[in-house]
């Protein structure tokens, strides 16, 4: 058993305003992340119940570094299983999705049904009466490692840990509601955005949670009023802080007011004199609760979009200390119009790798990690937008308070959050 | 991974005459060449003014889903982007160049013509390190207007799709 109790964090304030950046790159801190929070007592987001339809259908997800096969066997049962031979430990499904009746690894063909469990171990019994297994050797002892998954509304979560409490609990009230309107009904995946961003994976449900960046490094957002922080808006958290979701509210402030307010905060560059076509940043009102834009993050792995008219869950696999794969599955609902998927299809310009407003985000994560690499241990990021001390909801976006909701229930999970801190 | 829609053209496909071959050779090669010196004005004219651009992974077209990664269905949509880009995006500061192989010509019918053609490209940063951005190929329709060849349409198909940060510059 690796022993991690040499892992130590100086957090010098325990409401999480400051963040040693040394957390980002240290290896022990990576390697302790994935026992206590990826395999540890979390519900990790694997993919959508659309992307396997049909029984057989299977695909290659991760959960933290540890790959991951979700399928569906023939009582429209889901399972998962983690993707590594029994035997010695090769990779037992080796294209990313398809449809398969069994699954064999190819390094001695030991053979798997969809559950994970051991079916067939060629040459058991030996050949001409030589070799083979020892009489003890028995197949059900050597299934592979099993995951718990759990479907909420056709999105599918999975767990190491078999007695984790049911994903409402997880999700708590406020996120069953968004998450559970977001999926009310049938969808269909409109199709996949993939990005690799050299930063530490946790900057990334930091970017998420982060308000104030929004509407100062995404410009298109300010001009088109997609996000300003003159909005009505919020960031609200579940009631241990782990989940966040940033909201707010178009045509809450008008484009004078928003103008003057940037302008006497000296921020005065990026004004867009126009488009040529304008159904981009059209809003065809669908949102209940009338928000124009709602950024949910699921602790760890997991986040959910509306950005106007654009939805996605989106994911992040861990690549290193110094990586990570961000996956954005868009979809469309099954009773949508021709019109409103076409739409939604040409809103996605705004999101992704090419996103008219998140591109920024993995050029801004990647200058964080790259710079604060070199960073002494006594230096820190600051963050204080929004308030210190104890950790609650803001209905404002000049609010940085969930960043500090994250680290608060990290901190908890890995055990090393400092002596009386806020949760 | 065989790809089932490769279809193998000869590139000295005799049926097409070699004048149009050869407008639209050098037509691809000069859209790369903007790019790469970020003439992107020059690059939007080397589109037909009913043209379409879109950038998508690899894997969408193999699953059948229809989402981009860019989707700029008329002139004006890559006028915009490329607008926005200019005023408004931040982005990684870097030099691209383009590599292409010889172009496959598919097909010539009703004046429209199809051709394929690989590209990797690689960009280097402004310290002076390079490396491989992506790899995939264009799927062009080209026109043949008074003003010369032009593209219609512009499909990049993408092999890497799991893009090195983002895509900014068009591809």
């Amino acid at each position: 058993m690796k022993d991690f109790a040499g892992v130590q964090v100086n957090w010098p304030r325990n409401d999480y305003s400051r963040v040693p950046y040394s957390i980002y790159h240290d290896p022990e801190i990576y390697a302790l992340e994935q026992e206590k929070i990826f395999r540890g007592r979390c519900w990790n987001v694997l993919c959508l119940e659309a992307e396997i339809p049909n029984p057989g259908d299977f695909r290659v997800c991760h959960v933290g570094d540890t790959p991951v096969v979700v399928n569906r066997d023939d009582d429209g049962e889901l399972y998962a299983f983690v993707n590594r031979c029994a035997h010695r430990g090769a990779e037992i499904v080796r294209e990313p999705w398809g449809t398969a009746k069994e699954h064999t690894c190819i390094y001695h063909a030991w053979l798997y049904n969809r559950k994970g469990d051991l079916k067939g171990v060629p040459f058991r019994r030996g050949a001409n009466g030589k070799g083979g297994m020892p009489e003890c050797f028995d197949m059900k002892n050597h299934n592979l490692v099993k995951v718990r998954v759990t479907s909420f509304n056709g999105v599918i979560f999975g767990t190491f840990h078999h007695d984790m409490e049911p994903i409402e609990d997880y999700l708590g009230p406020l996120f069953t509601k968004h998450v559970g309107e977001m999926f009310n009904r049938p969808i269909k995946i409109l199709g996949y955005q993939r990005q690799r961003i050299a930063a530490n994976w946790k900057l990334y449900p930091e970017n998420i949670k982060d308000a104030y960046h929004g509407s100062l490094l995404h410009e298109f957002n300010r001009t088109f009023g997609l996000s300003r922080l003159t909005q009505v808006a919020g960031g609200y958290m579940d009631e241990k802080h782990r989940h966040s979701i940033l909201f707010q509210y178009k045509g809450s402030d008008s484009d004078e007011e928003a103008l003057k307010a940037y302008i006497e905060n000296g921020v005065k560059k990026g004004e867009i004199a126009g488009l040529n076509d304008y159904s981009m940043v059209n809003i065809i009102d669908e949102n209940p609760f009338g928000m124009s834009t709602r950024v949910m993050n699921v602790f760890p792995n997991c986040f959910f979009h509306q950005i106007g008219n654009t939805l996605a869950m989106r994911k992040i696999r861990t690549l290193g200390v110094d990586g990570f794969e961000l996956t954005w599955v868009l979809y469309t609902y099954a009773d949508d119009s021709e019109e409103m998927v076409q739409h939604r299809l040409n809103q996605a310009n705004m999101v992704g790798p090419a996103g008219l407003i998140s591109m920024e985000d993995g050029e801004a994560l990647e200058m964080v990690h790259r710079t604060t690499k070199s960073a002494a241990e006594d230096e820190m990021a600051v963050i204080e937008m929004g308030g210190i001390g104890s950790i609650g909801d803001r209905d404002t976006r000049v609010n940085e308070v969930t960043i500090r909701g994250f680290w608060a229930y990290y901190a908890q999970l890995m055990g090393f959050a400092p002596e009386g801190a806020e949760q | 991974m065989k790809d089932m829609k490769d279809v193998v053209v000869a590139r000295s496909n005799p049926t097409i005459p070699a004048e149009i071959r050869q407008q639209a050779s050098e037509l691809i090669l000069d859209s790369v060449l903007h790019l790469d010196r970020m003439e992107l004005e020059a690059w939007i004219d080397c589109f037909d003014q009913t043209s379409c651009y879109h950038v998508i992974p690899r894997e969408n077209i193999d699953c059948g889903y229809p989402s981009a990664i860019i989707r700029c269905d008329s002139l004006d949509i890559i006028k915009d982007r490329l607008m926005v880009l200019d005023v408004s995006s931040k982005y990684n500061p870097h030099w691209d160049r383009h590599f292409l192989n010889g172009t496959q010509f598919q097909s010539y019918e009703n004046g429209i013509l199809i051709a394929h053609t690989n590209f990797m490209i690689v960009q280097s940063t402004l310290e002076g390190f390079s490396k491989l951005f992506v790899a995939g190929h264009y799927e062009d329709k080209i026109v043949f207007t008074a003003d010369g060849a032009k593209l219609r349409e512009r499909i990049v198909v993408l092999d890497t799709f799991s893009v090195p940060n983002l895509i900014a510059v068009p591809l």
